[in-house]
């Protein structure tokens, strides 16, 4: 089985860039997700069990900026005996997500053409 | 109040004051949704441990704050320093040790003591007040902040009075601060580094002048200037101690009770001794002149019999608060 020699970097350089990485696809990954309607903790876990794994302490001011962006709408609701703030994608949203998507269609597209190409 | 509650005041006090409840209402259903999830995954309670294991995870308060002010700014020389999470606070030291290093050397200017010689004369403080601070704000980052096991969601504490004060207990709050009956919070020891830094810079910086014009230090001030820097050094190890152990209250209010004691002496002292300054060996002065300096030492006798009676008082109250507080 290939192995992939760890980057010869400083400490914590690799996650820098890991997490420079990450950030934009987040912001796509919760879009999408929510399409449909999510209190935080359940979009946290089901983005996790997607395979996104995403920290409470990145979501919820992630989910806010968004809000305040107006791609998102919310409401408070009682569930479980608890009140629990519901997030969905609005119609604003809708639009920029589908915009986002083609977007990260190119990119992805772009980016399979450079890294599979013959470097000579 | 259970370890959550315990954890989301603690949160609460670096949000910004409009989003307070919102915030704090979403973070409560995410940590007990959480807590539900390990307690069903286990199919018991979970253990003190357990929950402490799982807040740590979360990231300190301040920390976890930090994330919604939305303020990334950080003090960064190659790699970081000081974070976004004590970049605020750093600024609000800074500012407090600049404002006062910088007040002092305009009434000393326009006093027309030579103390401070010209305006040039408050740039060393101020720098060693910026070295002083951002170096004790480094070591607070590096040994609290970014390691998750630098904290005890045990005994990390809100700022907000929580304890419950009789009218006696009201005045020792306005004279001595908050009691501190479970830890010190980061924030208290952070202010009071930072006050005691600035008179400690000043007192050195103005030291025992050999001369100022035609007058120069008298028995008052030459000699108590070194018990009174001592006293000075002692106070400013006790908030530094308290960063490290937040639960040495008893020892914080010991302390307290012994700077007080110190000052009382070296007050009474300075009292006996009697001149705070004199004529200089040669020098000459007119009856104006003369006058002024009478002035210096009858101001300086009251407000130094004063701060002896104040003192006293604050003493006993910090005795007080020193016997009934259990050991613990």
């Amino acid at each position: 089985m290939a192995t992939i020699d760890k980057p010869a970097l400083p400490d914590g350089a690799f996650d820098n860039l890991r997490l420079e990485l990450r950030r934009g696809a987040l912001v796509l990954a919760v879009l999408a997700r929510l399409r449909t309607e999510h209190y935080g903790y359940a979009l946290r876990k089901a983005l996790t069990e997607q395979g996104m794994d995403i920290d409470e302490n990145t979501l919820y001011p992630l989910l806010r900026r968004l809000e305040t962006q107006g791609l998102l709408d919310s409401e408070w609701r009682e569930e479980d005996r608890r009140p629990k703030r519901f997030y969905r994608l609005s119609a604003d949203g809708r639009a920029v997500l589908a915009r986002l998507l083609e977007q990260w269609a190119d990119l992805d597209a772009s980016l399979r053409r450079i890294t599979t190409e013959d470097p000579r | 109040m259970t370890l959550i509650d315990r954890y989301l005041r603690a949160v609460r006090d670096h949000l910004p004051r409009e989003q307070q409840d919102d915030i704090i209402n979403e973070l409560s259903d995410s940590l007990h949704s959480r807590f539900e999830d390990e307690e069903a995954a286990k199919g018991r309670p979970l253990l003190e441990d357990e929950e402490v294991a799982l807040l740590r995870a979360y990231g300190h308060p301040m920390a976890v704050a930090a994330r919604y002010r939305g303020d990334e700014r950080s003090v960064t020389f190659g790699r970081r320093l000081i974070g976004p999470e004590l970049f605020p606070i750093y600024m609000k030291v800074l500012a407090v040790n600049v404002g006062i290093t910088v007040l002092i050397g305009i009434i000393a200017l326009v006093a027309g003591a030579q103390i401070w010689p010209g305006f040039a004369g408050i740039i060393v403080p101020l720098a060693l007040q910026f070295g002083f601070v951002t170096a004790i704000f480094v070591i607070i980052d590096r040994r609290w902040i970014g390691d998750p096991d630098g904290w005890d969601p045990r005994t990390v504490t809100a700022m907000g009075p929580d304890v419950d004060v009789s009218t006696f207990d009201g005045i020792a709050v306005q004279l001595l601060g908050k009691e501190h009956t479970r830890t010190v919070s980061i924030a208290t020891s952070i202010l009071e580094i930072g006050v005691i830094a600035v008179v400690l810079t000043v007192a050195l910086q103005i030291g025992r002048p050999e001369r100022i014009g035609f007058m120069e230090p008298g028995p008052g001030w030459r000699d108590v200037f070194v018990p009174a820097i001592a006293v000075l050094v002692f106070a400013f190890v006790t908030p530094i101690v308290n960063l490290i152990r937040p639960r040495w209250t008893r020892f914080r209010v010991a302390s307290h009770a012994a700077v007080d004691i110190g000052v009382i002496a070296i007050g009474i002292v300075s009292l006996m001794l009697g001149s705070w300054v004199v004529l200089a060996p040669g020098a000459t002065a007119t009856a104006e002149e003369l006058s002024v300096m009478v002035a210096i030492n009858t101001v300086t006798r009251i407000s130094v019999a004063a701060t002896v009676v104040l003192t006293g008082i604050t003493a006993a109250l910090e005795i007080r608060r020193f016997v009934r507080m259990r050991p613990g």
